[in-house]
């Protein structure tokens, strides 16, 4: 299937926005809600710990190019949600709703959204489904998942020390160094998604 | 399929030749003007998380046409074709998503649903560096790709010459609300490095138990691998556009 390049899920859904009314006025308040939703360590994605991206974009209409193409209008205003993530939707679904739950709410609130009768997550996992169009061609650059690539990112810095720290060693000296790097990096935290991993 | 893509090739290049003598009269291009949102501002700031800018684009094409564009992006999930997108190497992930034009989702509860005459083409992609250089570096290295992916779209203007490619990119991009990038701060270059300093560095600490010799040849194999691989990154970057 197209959503799938290795294993990497590519997932793009559009959600219509809920017309506006006499106390809401949905499209602006959604705008307002996104600009400042946070996109860091311990937002919405980065708690799922699957996330590599994720984006949200307001298609309130399609662009006119001109003639001699006809001019057309969509009729609902869609809120458009693009990830690249590991494994499968259901598991990401999972994680949303039991880490993300308040801040995925917010923002579907302003969209129309399926039946809440189930359970958190299944919930979840229908509107994803629901607002899903199946992508034609994915592309990754990239080959592990993304606990592997931040680790990778972390001892990417270590390593560069323990270099430093090796000139002019003695072969057991370094040979130490690196069995202390080792077990350092097992037992190190993985950095938190969504930071800049600083020196 | 080959010969079809050459032809596809040429004919845009040779569209675009006749447009620019004056024998195809060039499409009357339509900018929207959009009612200025006080929170754009900030939403266009959104496009960008440390090194990787986002960009979104949305174009129309005619439904018959996606059935082809759907067989070229069979073509293109064949892992040689991707090639030279691998060596660009500053793109983290792209894709396509053709829009069925009775493809919009409907929810119940929805009073309209939405049937359009055209499909319409999304084109979302994570790069690092700027918009310009993007474009420049896409036009420069994938030309025959460009042409083969929006030929389709209405009124394209071909991937080169480059000024009309980017006015059509542009006026047909949609800016970000919101965008979240797990490591900001590194580029896929970054990220390829440090997977591959992971690997040696797994490979020499096998090496630990092992005689003095042994070590020091992998040790030196090891500094060998990684001299270009090691510099530092996961800050926020330059300031890009």
């Amino acid at each position: 299937m197209s959503n799938y390049y290795g294993k990497f899920y590519g997932y793009t859904g559009l959600f219509p926005i809920l017309d506006n009314n006499e106390s809401h006025n949905h499209l602006t308040e959604l705008r307002s809600l996104l600009s400042t939703l946070p996109d860091s360590e311990g937002s919405l994605f980065s708690r799922s710990g699957l996330v590599h991206g994720a984006r949200f974009f307001i298609l309130d209409d399609v662009v006119y190019n001109g003639h001699p193409t006809p001019e057309e209008h969509l009729k609902n205003a869609y809120l458009v949600l693009s990830m690249t993530f590991d494994g499968e939707l259901e598991q990401l679904a999972q994680r949303i709703s039991a880490l993300g739950e308040s801040d995925w709410d917010k923002v579907m609130a302003h969209c129309h959204s399926v039946s809440d009768t189930k359970r958190p997550h299944e919930v979840v996992l229908e509107q994803l489904r629901k607002g899903q169009v199946t992508t034609s061609f994915l592309y990754v650059d990239a080959d592990k998942n993304l606990e592997s690539t931040l680790k990778s990112l972390l001892l990417q810095r270590k390593v560069a020390d323990l270099i430093a720290n090796a000139q002019g060693a003695s072969t057991i000296e370094r040979k130490t160094l690196v069995k202390e790097l080792a077990e350092q990096i097992k037992q190190c935290e993985i950095p938190t998604p969504g930071g800049f991993i600083s020196n | 399929m080959i010969y079809a893509l050459i032809y596809v090739n040429f004919a845009i290049k040779f569209r675009v030749s006749l447009k620019n003598i004056g024998l195809i009269p060039r499409a009357q291009h339509y900018i929207v003007q959009s009612v200025v949102d006080p929170s754009r501002e900030v939403s266009q700031m959104s496009n960008i998380r440390g090194k990787a800018y986002a960009m979104n684009v949305i174009t129309p094409q005619k439904r018959w046409k996606s059935i082809i564009l759907n067989a070229a992006f069979k073509l293109l999930t064949i892992r040689f074709t991707q090639k030279d997108l691998r060596d660009l190497s500053f793109i983290h992930f792209a894709r396509w998503t053709i829009i069925p034009a009775n493809g919009f989702p409907k929810f119940s509860g929805q009073k309209n649903i939405d049937r359009t005459r055209f499909d319409y083409l999304l084109f979302e992609s994570n790069f690092n560096g700027s918009w310009n250089e993007y474009v420049d570096a896409f036009n420069a290295a994938l030309a025959f790709k460009l042409n083969l992916v929006w030929y389709w779209s209405e009124n394209f203007p071909g991937s080169r010459p480059l000024s009309p490619f980017k006015a059509y990119i542009e006026h047909n991009q949609k800016y970000n609300d919101y965008y979240y990038m797990a490591y900001p701060g590194s580029t896929v270059s970054d990220v390829k490095n440090a997977i591959s300093v992971a690997e040696e560095f797994d490979i020499l600490a096998r090496h630990v138990d092992k005689s003095d010799e042994d070590f020091d040849d992998a040790y030196l194999r090891f500094l060998g691998n990684l001299q270009n691989k090691i510099g530092s990154n996961g800050g926020p970057g330059p300031q890009m556009s």
